[in-house]
């Protein structure tokens, strides 16, 4: 096992934000290829007019998960390391709920606002700037949102713990229901045009 | 020049063979991959674990333990040269990137240390996430184990704190210290602090 290799030490935390960067920008480079800078685009997925943001994640969704399954049974990845952000049922609940009003207002979500700001789209601009004005708010308001921020806590989840399915039968069920929800997407797409 | 057209019915596309290969891949998973879930830990549990303050463990009852012959594995995270300029009495230098590699006697208590706790905390981290059950980490490190047993400043006004002189005390001379009578320094134990805010970082997405 080499991987993950910030955790097993292959590099410090300097290193590791190099890497971030690079790995970033390739990130937004993809985005940015597949239309994601693009507010119409985007906003298209909410009218099912455009479902290539679902595509693109279901995409990247189903590309991660088979390479990690698979690195770890090439010996080449501990999955026990890999960090599984942890759940917090009420604040996320939350948090899905702002973020989606501002995904439908706005079109973009962070991710995307920065890469429509790299094509100089100023609604992009806009947005960002959105994001931070929320940013500083929450932390100026941390003190009154923090007993929601820190409620309803379930710790690490994942869909093998949750269902009680193995490890190997959910990677199957989650590749196969993946292929079909993109053909799926396709057929609506096609529908509407 | 002519090219031959391709028939209709034998075209195959990108996004068709990507299909075909991630089902094959997931189809595959339960047949051949094995159970790949090995898992100790996630990381909330051990952040509320490292934020209780009980994987710590301070040098003067580390060095009860190695007086008392408790089975231990003192494990030396930092390199080989720090590690031959010093060390806590019994330890065994394993560096943090030899950590995963290393057989580790798990059924014995597991005590890491660095110089002053940082890499003990994320060798801890990993060790306890591969499913380690009882590892430690030396407060302060080195630092903790020169303040807490070679040169312990400790008061005695109180009987309480006569009391504690005399075991520190003990120990102390037992390790080759100098323990002294003075006003205590102040605790500065922040190396599991730190990695309890590291931990509760929530993700970006």
């Amino acid at each position: 096992m080499s991987a993950p290799l910030f955790e097993l030490g292959a590099f410090g935390e300097s290193t590791s934000l190099i890497i971030a960067l690079i790995i970033g920008v390739a990130f937004g480079w993809f985005l940015e290829q597949g239309g994601m800078g693009n507010a119409r685009k985007l906003a298209g997925q909410f009218y099912l007019t455009d479902l290539t943001v679902f595509k693109i994640m279901f995409s990247a969704v189903i590309t991660a998960m088979l390479g990690l399954f698979w690195l770890h049974r090439a010996g080449v990845l501990e999955l026990s390391l890999v960090y599984v952000p942890p759940t917090w049922i009420l604040p996320q609940v939350l948090g899905g709920f702002v973020f989606g009003v501002g995904f439908v207002m706005g079109g973009l979500c962070p991710g995307t606002s920065c890469v429509a700001i790299s094509t100089g789209r100023k609604d992009g601009l806009a947005l960002l700037a959105g994001m931070f004005a929320g940013i500083l708010a929450f932390g100026e308001l941390f003190a009154l949102l923090r007993r929601v921020y820190e409620a309803t806590p379930a710790g690490t989840l994942t869909l093998p713990q949750l269902t009680g399915i193995s490890y190997p039968v959910v990677v199957a069920l989650v590749a196969v229901v993946g292929v079909a929800a993109f053909r799926l997407a396709e057929w609506i797409e096609q529908r509407g045009t | 020049m002519t090219v031959a057209a391709p028939r209709a019915g034998r075209k195959l596309s990108v996004g068709g063979v990507l299909a075909a290969v991630t089902v094959v891949l997931g189809v595959l998973a339960p047949l051949i991959g094995g159970r790949p879930w090995r898992r100790g830990p996630g990381v909330s549990e051990l952040s509320r674990e490292l934020a209780s303050g009980r994987p710590l463990v301070d040098a003067i009852t580390l060095a009860e333990w190695i007086r008392d012959r408790k089975p231990l594995a003192i494990l030396d995270v930092r390199d080989s040269s720090a590690f031959v300029q010093f060390s806590v009495p019994t330890a065994r230098n394993v560096p943090f990137e030899e950590l995963r590699t290393q057989p580790i006697d798990s059924s014995r208590t597991l005590v890491l240390y660095d110089a002053n706790g940082d890499a003990a905390v994320r060798g801890w981290l990993l060790l306890r996430r591969l499913g380690h059950p009882h590892a430690r980490i030396l407060e302060r490190g080195v630092l903790g184990w020169i303040d807490g047993v070679l040169q312990p400043v400790l008061p005695a006004g109180t009987p309480d704190e006569r009391a504690r002189y005399q075991r520190v005390a003990a120990v102390s001379r037992y390790f080759g210290g100098l323990p002294t009578i003075g006003p205590a320094r102040p605790d500065s134990s922040t190396a599991a602090k730190q990695a309890v805010r590291l931990l509760s970082r929530r993700g970006c997405y």
